[in-house]
C-alpha cells in the first residue's frame, strides 16, 4: 500500500532536485489547501502541460503544468541560449524532459526498490491537471512557485500490475 | 587524451544540455556525435570513431539498454563503453543495466562534477580523482 505522505514528500524533494540542479530555480511550496494559489494557475491563459504515464508497482500518470513565459525562460536557461532563439518545439521538449526527470526522481526518492516503466512524455491540454482520477485512484497535487509564476505537478495512481518485463 | 563521444537521446534539448555539461565538466572531450535513438546510434557507430557512448534509456524505436545489447553482439562495438544517462533509478533496474553491459550510469538530474567523476572512472582518467559520493551514480571498472 502506498504511503501518500511519503509520496508527497518524495515529489516535493524531486521537484526541488530537478529544478534547482538543472535550472537553478529557487522554489516556494505554498501550504496545502490554499484555493487562491490554485486559482492562479487556472486563470493563466497560456501554459505548457505535459503528461507522463507509468506502470509497475504503481500505475498511473504525472501531469506537469508550467506557464508559457516560465517554460520559455527555463528552456533558454537549460540550453544556454537567448529566449528569442527558442522554438516552440524546444520549449515543449524541455517541459517533457522536466516531467521525465521529476517522475524518475520521485520513484527513486520514494523507494529505490520499486521498479517502474516510464512512458514517453506528451504535451496535453491544461485541463489534464484538474481532472480527477477514477474512483480507485489516489492523487496528489503539488503547487509550487518560482519567483515569477506558479507551477503544478499532479500524480494519479493505483496499485499496479508490475513492470512490463 | 580527448575522447570522441556519442550522445544518444530522443530529446534534442537534453542532447544539448549533455553536450554543454560535458564541456563545462572539464572532461577531455574531442568530437561529439548525436543520435536520437538506438537504431540511429548503431548506424553512426559503425561509421565514426567513437570512444564512449552516453545514452538515454527511455527512447522510441530502440531504447538505451537494447542499444547496449546490440553493441555487445557486434564485434567492432563490443568493447566500446556505454553509459546510461537516465531518470530510471530503481536498484533492480540499475543492476540490470550493469549486468547487460553498461559501463556505468548517471542519473538525471546531473551536475558537471557527477559527469566528470563517472566518465573519468570509466575511462581510467583518475588524475583528479573526483568522485561524488552523493551522486548516486555507479560505474564499473572498465
Amino acid at each position: 500500500m502506498t504511503d501518500k505522505k511519503m509520496m508527497k514528500a518524495a515529489m516535493k524533494d524531486s521537484i526541488s532536485e530537478v529544478l534547482e540542479t538543472m535550472f537553478f530555480l529557487p522554489l516556494d511550496f505554498p501550504s496545502a489547501g490554499d484555493s487562491d494559489e490554485q486559482s492562479r494557475l487556472s486563470d493563466t491563459d497560456k501554459t505548457i502541460t505535459a503528461k507522463l504515464e507509468f506502470r509497475g508497482s504503481l500505475a498511473g500518470c504525472f501531469v506537469l503544468s508550467i506557464p508559457e513565459a516560465s517554460a520559455l525562460s527555463m528552456t533558454a536557461d537549460f540550453l544556454g541560449v537567448d529566449t528569442s532563439h527558442i522554438t516552440e518545439e524546444q520549449t515543449n521538449e524541455t517541459v517533457k524532459e522536466i516531467i521525465n526527470m521529476i517522475a524518475g526522481s520521485t520513484f527513486r526518492n520514494y523507494n529505490a526498490q520499486l521498479v517502474f516503466d516510464l512512458g514517453i512524455p506528451e504535451v496535453v491540454h491544461l485541463d489534464e491537471i484538474w481532472k480527477s482520477g477514477a474512483g480507485n485512484q489516489e492523487e496528489i497535487l503539488a503547487l509550487f512557485n518560482t519567483l515569477e509564476d506558479q507551477l503544478a505537478l499532479k500524480m494519479v495512481w493505483s496499485e499496479g500490475p508490475g513492470p512490463s518485463n | 587524451m580527448a575522447y570522441n563521444i556519442m550522445i544518444v537521446d530522443d530529446s534534442k534539448p537534453m542532447r544539448s544540455v549533455i553536450k554543454k555539461t560535458l564541456k563545462a565538466s572539464g572532461f577531455d572531450v574531442g568530437r561529439i556525435y548525436e543520435a536520437s535513438n538506438g537504431k540511429e546510434a548503431l548506424r553512426s557507430l559503425r561509421d565514426e570513431w567513437v570512444d564512449l557512448v552516453l545514452t538515454d534509456y527511455n527512447m522510441p524505436q530502440m531504447n538505451g539498454l537494447e542499444l547496449i545489447c546490440e553493441m555487445k553482439k557486434d564485434e567492432l562495438l563490443r568493447a566500446l563503453p556505454a553509459v546510461l544517462i537516465t531518470t530510471e533509478g530503481s536498484l533492480q533496474r540499475v543492476d540490470e543495466f550493469l549486468e547487460k553491459g553498461a559501463a556505468g550510469y548517471i542519473k538525471k538530474p546531473f551536475t558537471p562534477e557527477q559527469i566528470k567523476g563517472t566518465l573519468s572512472m570509466i575511462m581510467g582518467d583518475t588524475d583528479d580523482g573526483q568522485e561524488d559520493d552523493e551522486s548516486g551514480d555507479e560505474g564499473l571498472d572498465f
